[in-house]
């Protein structure tokens, strides 16, 4: 805050007519004080900003959150509902664990985009939401090329990022394109599953069991 | 005339404090816009959250029980159809994303009541691995 | 007030352990006695004899904490802190479980029998109320999950002749429920004890309901219908239930039960202090503003804690009581000639 200097500098100038010993003293007095109001200035400013914006990051945060996560929960929701289900009518134990399996994964799936969210700056979306974006395009090539990308991209600290380029350039559309052909680093990420993966792996399963697409449509 | 100077004197001192308070003040305000959105957020994410889950988490168990259940069209799950749909019916009303909404612990309530009542009625343990316990969500 | 209560016979009914609760059966010649040691027992008189008849020891895995008859007296439900109740059906003098009913969290506090014989009620440390339906096939479904009260509900009671429910809390309220459309909702709170609310009774019309608290008080509530005589505001077609009477001054810990003889209109309570106490209504007080006087004080009922007092549904002024001793105590009730 150096205009705080320059001010108190100003300050003294206007209002002191004194010796030049006793000035040096009174300067740094001086300089304190209002140093001291600035501080406290500063805080109260602080207090009193926060006040007015922490319901509305509250309420920005929760609506965002409670989005998110509703369809995570139906997700869960329908596997348990699957789950409960195979234990009343006493499936046979691969069912069972295919179901458990799932519904594990949906359970990380929930952890991992909590975190997310909890960690990123608005600003600043995750992968997993890239390709949500891409899903909700609705554009039905670019959600193969999104598999093949993902299947590919498995691959890449193999066979370097010439090759997840190549399959890349079929895929139409340019700003997933680039996110695509990221670091190899960025290969972890590919490893974590969509909810849109979770929920076709649901309907599979569910098919796997026998029951009717009726079951399953609203997925 | 000294007198006149020195109340002078005092006066300028009081309005530089004040000055410097106000500067501070108003850098510190901006700072506390921010900040606050900042911390809201994560309140408000945790929250919001928990919420989305667990009404999510019922929205999905009940949707999927009652295709199960539409299977047999007998009259031995009547009474669990009539349940499953009216506690759908009311968890799609409910406004999941508004935390202002001024019926929102009621309804919460009302809706974790037939939740429970549903599992019931199904034999299942109601906290089968629905519960926020369960699910170890940690912030 | 002297000789007004009088001491029939004593008896150790769960040594070693707590009695908790007695029920009276409807025809009054059974009761039952439900206690810490996690098991029911049936009492009936063998003369000037109480003997036990029954023991239902195989039905919970923790204490027992109230048992009700159902209104017809085949059945028997016991609540349990084993977050269960069981339904005992009467085969002479054997007793079957015949249904566990689960869904509650944690401990079941407190189970009750609508007087049409087709519900029932549990509330638990869950801070629930369940409603239950029973079919003709003895088959048990819960028709409502209520969490209206913030705390522990401590008991749960049946009004004697509407469909109409009433709770007990730590959340110092009572609550008053209602059937609408297959579903039960809350449709009004009473306020004013200044702590745990632990049981409740309705007089015989149904007019009243006593409630008796940890603020050492026993609150008188009455009911005013829509378009009643003295003005009480309604809302819409629920009743309103106002305080119209509180007996301060004469327990000296929490009182932890209170009976209404439905033959006599004696108030009992059951008191942390030990003791046993009758109060009756003056004849001629105004029923909106009721005055209750004691007209018993059995200072030292029990060597413990009272838990229970039941009237005895046929036989004027029989009155059993139980304790935190593990006894059960007869007593003889005498309304007192000048009060």
């Amino acid at each position: 805050m150096s205009w705080v200097q320059s001010a108190v500098n100003q300050m003294n100038d206007e209002v002191f007519d004194e010796d030049a010993d006793e000035m040096g003293i009174a300067q740094k007095e001086w300089k304190s004080t209002m140093e001291k109001r600035v501080k406290e200035g500063y805080r109260e400013g602080v207090e009193a900003g926060k006040q007015l914006t922490l319901q509305q990051g509250f309420n920005q945060g929760y609506g965002e959150a409670a989005k998110i996560m509703f369809s995570c929960g139906q997700l869960k929701g329908s596997l348990s509902a699957l789950l409960s289900w195979c234990y009343n009518n006493q499936c046979d134990s691969s069912a069972l664990n295919k179901v458990t399996d799932l519904l594990n994964k949906t359970e990380k799936y929930e952890e991992d985009t909590i975190k997310d969210l909890s960690g990123r700056h608005p600003q600043q979306p995750s992968f997993a939401d890239l390709l949500d974006t891409v899903e909700d395009m609705e554009l039905g090539h670019a959600l193969s090329s999104e598999e093949q990308c993902n299947g590919i991209r498995e691959q890449v600290s193999e066979n370097g990022a010439q090759f997840c380029g190549q399959s890349c350039t079929n895929s139409g559309t340019n700003s997933f394109q680039s996110k695509c052909c990221r670091r190899p680093e960025e290969h972890k990420d590919s490893e974590r599953p969509t909810l849109a993966g979770l929920k076709e792996q649901t309907v599979a399963l569910m098919e796997q069991l026998g029951l009717s697409p009726s079951t399953f449509e609203y997925l | 005339m000294a007198a006149a100077r020195e109340t002078d004197a005092f006066d300028a001192i009081v309005m530089a404090e004040a000055r410097f308070h106000g500067e501070g003040y108003q850098e510190g305000y901006v700072e506390g816009t921010h900040a606050g959105v900042i911390e809201g957020r994560q309140y408000g994410i945790q929250q919001g959250a928990k919420i989305g889950l667990e009404i999510g988490s019922y929205l999905g168990f009940s949707m999927t029980w009652l295709r199960l259940l539409q299977k047999h069209s007998d009259d031995k799950h009547s009474k669990k159809i009539k349940v499953l749909e009216s506690l759908i019916e009311t968890i799609q009303r409910f406004p999941h994303q508004d935390p202002t909404y001024d019926s929102l612990q009621e309804d919460l309530e009302r809706m974790r009541g037939k939740f429970k009542q549903v599992c019931s009625l199904l034999h299942v343990p109601s906290d089968f691995r629905l519960s926020r316990e369960g699910s170890a969500l940690s912030f | 007030m002297k000789d007004s209560l009088t001491l029939l016979s004593r008896i150790p009914a769960h040594p070693d352990s707590r009695c908790w609760f007695l029920a009276w059966n409807p025809t009054g010649t059974l009761l039952a006695s439900c206690g810490g040691d996690r098991s029911i027992r049936i009492w009936g008189k063998e003369g000037d004899a109480w003997v036990c008849k029954s023991v239902l020891g195989e039905g919970h895995q923790r204490t027992i904490r109230k048992v009700a008859w159902s209104p017809c007296g085949n059945y028997l439900a016991s609540a349990s802190f084993d977050a269960t109740t069981c339904i005992w059906k009467k085969n002479q003098e054997d007793f079957e479980c015949v249904a566990t009913l689960e869904g509650h969290e944690n401990e079941v506090k407190s189970v009750a029998w609508a007087p049409s014989g087709n519900l029932l009620a549990t509330c638990s440390r869950d801070k629930s109320v369940w409603v239950w339906e029973v079919d003709e096939e003895d088959e048990y479904e819960c028709m409502s999950v209520l969490n209206s009260h913030t705390q522990d509900v401590k008991h749960v009671v049946w009004h004697p002749n509407q469909e109409l429910l009433a709770s007990a809390s730590y959340d110092d309220t009572v609550k008053l429920y209602r059937e609408e459309e297959d579903d039960w909702v809350c449709f009004t709170t009473l306020e004013g004890h200044e702590s745990t609310v632990w049981s409740l009774t309705f007089d015989q019309s149904g007019e009243r309901l006593a409630s008796c608290s940890d603020d050492k008080t026993v609150r008188i509530w009455h009911q005013y219908q829509p378009g009643n005589e003295q003005g009480i505001v309604c809302s819409g077609t629920d009743p309103t239930w106002k305080c119209v009477c509180t007996l301060s001054g004469f327990h000296t810990r929490t009182i932890y039960d209170v009976a209404w003889c439905h033959l006599t209109g004696a108030l009992a309570t059951a008191c942390g202090d030990d003791a046993v106490r009758v109060f009756e209504e003056q004849p001629l007080s105004d029923p909106q503003q009721p005055t209750f006087t004691l007209t018993a004080h059995m200072a030292r009922a029990h060597t413990q804690d009272v838990n229970c007092v039941a009237w005895n549904p046929k036989e004027p002024g029989l009155l059993a009581s139980c304790s935190d001793d593990g006894e059960m105590a007869f007593w003889k009730y005498q309304r007192p000639e000048a009060y």
